[in-house]
């Protein structure tokens, strides 16, 4: 149920990106994109009361590997929210310059954006 | 010294040392470059060629046993006769085009960030084609795929601009559907090393339904990449906006490494066999290879013809891999190897004769062949290799993939690769009377020949087309048959994973 | 506790939702924002407070970014005429699609129970055979350090793609209001505010290996100082136009000395391999090779996320004209 709700938000961001005639908008539905697979990913690495995966002094290391959640998607999650951002940061930049060209951010408008 | 890391380090410094050199030495970058490509090329030759297939561990991080179960505990990059063939053709693709790109980009400004950009491109791609893990490969397609967004808009007009936003949309749709794919595995087998993963599968770890989605969305994704129909939009309109050199990599490099690579590392190695993905990849394929080529009939824009084109030779490179049998897979990738020979030479010649006759519009063209013989002979051998006109490659790959696909039982797509085949020929000789032969319109009285800088590039590019469709049979073993053989056993067609996971895991 | 996290998620979505319908492109921004933060709060209740600090500090970057960059348009009314045709078989393809995946997803570990296997011996020998017990970190910058040198390289591309295509743009009027900086009592509250940022932002890269953190939230935090002193001090000022000036080369040195870290390793063995001894448990010295990782990044992150937040936000800003390039 927890993962459906992340495809839930998934879906909103790609009627966001797919959809929308504003590249602004699109902009944000790829952000909520990016964001509803590193929720996947956090979720599928939770582990039912779950403690954070950084030892600490004085925790007893067999309770640490029992009680801990999974740390691996959640390094998998900081190189893809990087990424994430690298792709708005991007966008970003061409929707500045289509702006500047056209006077528009209305794909509707744009010949090549049409299809 | 294992030299396999070099392969991803070369390009890496190079462009990090462009951007540190910009604006201090801006005509360092192009010589840059050039070097790290020189280098990639001795590289591939030193060790890429020979040797035997082999894994290693990034950091040392290997193989582990724990409570007798083996898995790779860190990233390992492998190098097998499948990634060796692909290194081989971006080393050289990428050389030719860096050479061709010393006097087309004179002009242009923001060289240092092209050149940062291009050697990421590079970067990318090679790190690709090694990965051993699935995320990793996720990553370094990443880092090709931003590259690429950034340079099909590197002329900043408003048409390479819109190109540029359609194809950052799409590809980040295919990346998403990746990264999801990767999640839902490795929810449900716990590692992410292809070997460990493929294991796991075996055992069963991964349920056939989570198996199947898995499988769907690395196919849209990678499908996307390359451009395979139902997922081409984006490709005939980022394609020709890129500078002709930028065209040159993406059609010649980009679609085959994020794509055709990554399709038959996962559906070969990665994922066990499933009877519903071969079919899948003939429907597909067969349907690129004839709308792509339909598309490209009714084209005016030579740089958008080619894209068309691209489409409908990826199709051929599809269904080939979908005839699922040692044979396919050689014929595909040879034909993938070939595409990128001259493919990559079309569209610098396309980016020669814009330079020519001040258009890329073949109606705007004529008669070229007296103002500019040498890119025109290049033109014509590039042309005849994609028609598959023997002795050229094209015509060997064509004709193995339509033997493939014969006698795994599948006549009817061979009768479509031969009807597509045909009719890429009829476009090709109407390119060529077009824009080469026929009478000199008036305006192009005054044409000129590009540097030879620009032209020896093609010329070579075209040359290896030749020697390639010339000696091809000696090299079936060594280069296309043992890339095949990574997923597919050459005496029987079974799969070859085993193989593949004896060498990574050591057991 | 699971009645939290599904409120949390009910949130997100309803956010989300509010972002892309609302018509004020200022408004539909905020909300984005609040959307990132209300997943950095998710994140955090899931055990994962590198990834909340990272979501948190990636969030305040691109809200600014976006807020700067957006705000000067104003976006036209779409035109609506809609088809009523493509709309109910879009609809229908997302429904199938939908419940195709959901179909397959309900197949996947109940949630709350991962299936752990190379991640249980992360967990049990990350600490002692890196020296970081921060095993999140352990994993980043040692077992797949390898990913970590991908990740610096995508932001590196990301930076360098703007930077070529805003090239040459004419700059908006508006953006030379930024050249003034803000008033008075603004200038003095964001000097004090810059010690303690700065602090803050090292803190966190230097003792990414033991605390949450990390170089990359490190880097955006001082990133985040540079931006504020731009916006405050205006453009003009020496903080944004000096580094301004170099931050793109920063990037380049940092992900150049996170490259030559790897390749030491390589002199002793493997690339990458881990060439500095761990120090005594739980202090800075434990992991001294993840620091000195962690430091590159910091670098590159500082100066990459600076040199796109000026590409992006105040296009070509101050006296930076190679930035840009001569066009």
């Amino acid at each position: 149920m927890m993962y459906l709700l992340a495809l839930l938000l998934l879906f909103i961001g790609l009627y966001g990106l797919l959809v929308k005639r504003s590249l602004v908008k699109k902009i944000l539905g790829l952000l909520i994109v990016e964001h509803a697979v590193n929720l996947f990913l956090i979720l599928v690495g939770y582990r039912s009361d779950g403690l954070p995966p950084i030892l600490l002094p004085g925790e007893d290391a067999g309770e640490f590997v029992r009680a801990s959640v999974d740390p691996l998607p959640q390094a998998l999650v900081l190189t893809s929210i990087v990424i994430g951002l690298g792709l708005v940061m991007l966008m970003v930049a061409l929707s500045l310059r289509i702006h500047e060209r056209h006077g528009t951010l209305d794909c509707s408008k744009l010949n090549r954006l049409k299809g | 010294m294992d030299l396999v890391p070099l392969f991803v380090i070369v390009p890496l410094l190079a462009a990090f040392l462009c951007l540190l050199a910009k604006g201090v030495l801006p005509n360092l970058a192009t010589w840059i470059t050039l070097a790290a490509t020189a280098a990639l090329l001795a590289l591939a030759v030193l060790a890429g060629l020979p040797g035997e297939s082999h894994a290693l561990a990034v950091g040392g991080w290997g193989v582990r046993v724990e409570a007798g179960v083996r898995f790779v505990a860190g990233i390992v990059l492998v190098l097998d006769g499948l990634s060796r063939l692909f290194l081989v053709m971006v080393a050289l693709v990428s050389a030719a085009v860096a050479v061709y790109g010393v006097q087309y980009l004179a002009s242009f400004s923001g060289r240092p960030l092209f050149h940062v950009l291009f050697n990421l491109l590079i970067a990318g791609m090679n790190g690709a084609v090694l990965a051993g893990d699935l995320f990793n490969l996720f990553v370094f397609v990443e880092v090709a795929g931003i590259a690429s967004y950034a340079l099909v808009a590197f002329g900043t007009e408003a048409e390479e601009l819109e190109a540029a936003f359609k194809y950052l949309v799409l590809g980040s749709v295919a990346s998403t559907a990746i990264l999801l794919a990767v999640g839902v595995v490795y929810a449900a087998s716990g590692v992410l090393n292809m070997a460990d993963v493929h294991a796991r599968i075996a055992a069963g770890a991964v349920s056939r339904p989570l198996l199947g989605f898995a499988a769907a969305l690395f196919l849209t994704g990678f499908g996307l990449k390359a451009a395979l129909m139902p997922f081409h939009a984006w490709l005939p309109d980022a394609h020709p906006s890129a500078p002709a050199p930028i065209s040159a990599m993406l059609s010649g490099l980009l679609i085959k490494t994020l794509g055709v690579y990554a399709i038959v590392r996962i559906f070969g190695t990665v994922i066990p066999e499933d009877g519903r993905i071969p079919v899948v990849l003939l429907v597909l394929g067969s349907l690129s290879m004839v709308l792509g080529v339909l598309l490209a009939l009714g084209q005016d824009d030579l740089k958008r013809l080619l894209a068309y084109h691209s489409i409908s030779q990826m199709g051929f490179v599809f269904v080939a891999l979908g005839a699922n049998t040692w044979l396919g897979v050689a014929a595909g990738l040879f034909h993938a190897f070939n595409h990128a020979l001259f493919k990559s030479a079309l569209f610098l010649c396309s980016g020669a004769l814009e330079r020519i006759a001040g258009t890329r519009r073949l109606s705007g063209m004529g008669g070229l062949v007296q103002r500019a013989p040498a890119t025109s002979v290049a033109t014509i051998g590039a042309a005849l290799s994609i028609s598959g006109v023997p002795p050229f490659n094209g015509f060997w790959s064509k004709l193995l993939i339509i033997l493939a696909l014969i006698r795994a039982g599948h006549p009817g797509v061979a009768v479509i690769a031969a009807a597509v085949a045909v009719m890429a020929l009829i476009s090709f000789v109407k390119v060529q009377r077009k824009a080469l032969f026929g009478p000199l319109p008036g305006h192009l009285a005054a044409a000129r020949e590009v540097p030879a800088a620009m032209v020896a590039p093609i010329l070579v590019l075209v040359a290896l087309c030749l020697v390639t469709g010339l000696l091809w049979p000696w090299g079936v073993d060594s280069f296309i048959g043992s890339a095949a053989a990574a997923v597919k056993v050459a005496a029987d067609s079974s799969s070859s994973a085993a193989d593949y996971l004896h060498m990574v895991l050591g057991r | 506790m699971d009645v939290t996290i599904y409120g949390l998620l009910v949130f997100l979505i309803a956010g989300a939702i509010v972002a892309l319908e609302v018509r004020d492109l200022l408004s539909s921004v905020i909300a984005i924002g609040v959307v990132g933060l209300g997943l950095s709060i998710l994140f955090l209740l899931l055990g994962a407070p590198d990834i909340a600090i990272t979501q948190v500090v990636v969030e305040v970057i691109v809200v600014t970014v976006l807020i700067r960059a957006t705000a000067r348009i104003s976006d036209e009314p779409a035109s609506r005429r809609t088809d009523r045709f493509a709309v109910a078989s879009g609809l229908i393809v997302a429904v199938v699609l939908f419940f195709l995946s959901a179909g397959a997803l309900v197949h996947l570990p109940a949630f709350g129970q991962p299936a752990m296997t190379v991640s249980r011996w992360y967990l049990e020998q990350g600490p002692a055979l890196t020296g970081a017990t921060n095993v999140v970190m352990a994993i980043l910058l040692d077992f797949r350090a390898y990913d970590t040198l991908g990740e610096a390289t995508v932001i590196l591309t990301a930076i360098v793609g703007a930077l070529a295509i805003v090239r040459g743009a004419e700059r908006p009027v508006d953006a030379r209001a930024t050249d003034a900086g803000m008033s008075l009592v603004v200038r003095a509250v964001t000097r004090w505010l810059l010690g303690l940022i700065l602090i803050f932002g090292l803190a966190v890269a230097l003792f990414g290996h033991l605390t949450p953190g990390g170089g990359f939230a490190g880097g955006v935090v001082l990133a985040c100082g540079f931006v504020l002193a731009t916006l405050a001090f205006g453009a003009r000022s020496p903080p944004a136009s000096i580094f301004g000036r170099l931050s793109s080369r920063v990037d380049a040195a940092g992900a150049l000395a996170f490259l030559l870290i790897a390749l030491l390793g390589w002199c002793g063995g493997h690339f990458f391999q881990r060439w500095l001894d761990l120090g005594r448990p739980f202090r800075l010295e434990s992991a001294t090779f993840i620091v000195l990782q962690n430091v590159a990044i910091l670098f590159k992150v500082t100066g990459g996320a600076f040199a796109g937040f000026l590409a992006l936000a105040v296009f070509r800003s101050g006296p930076a004209p190679e930035e840009g390039e001569r066009s």
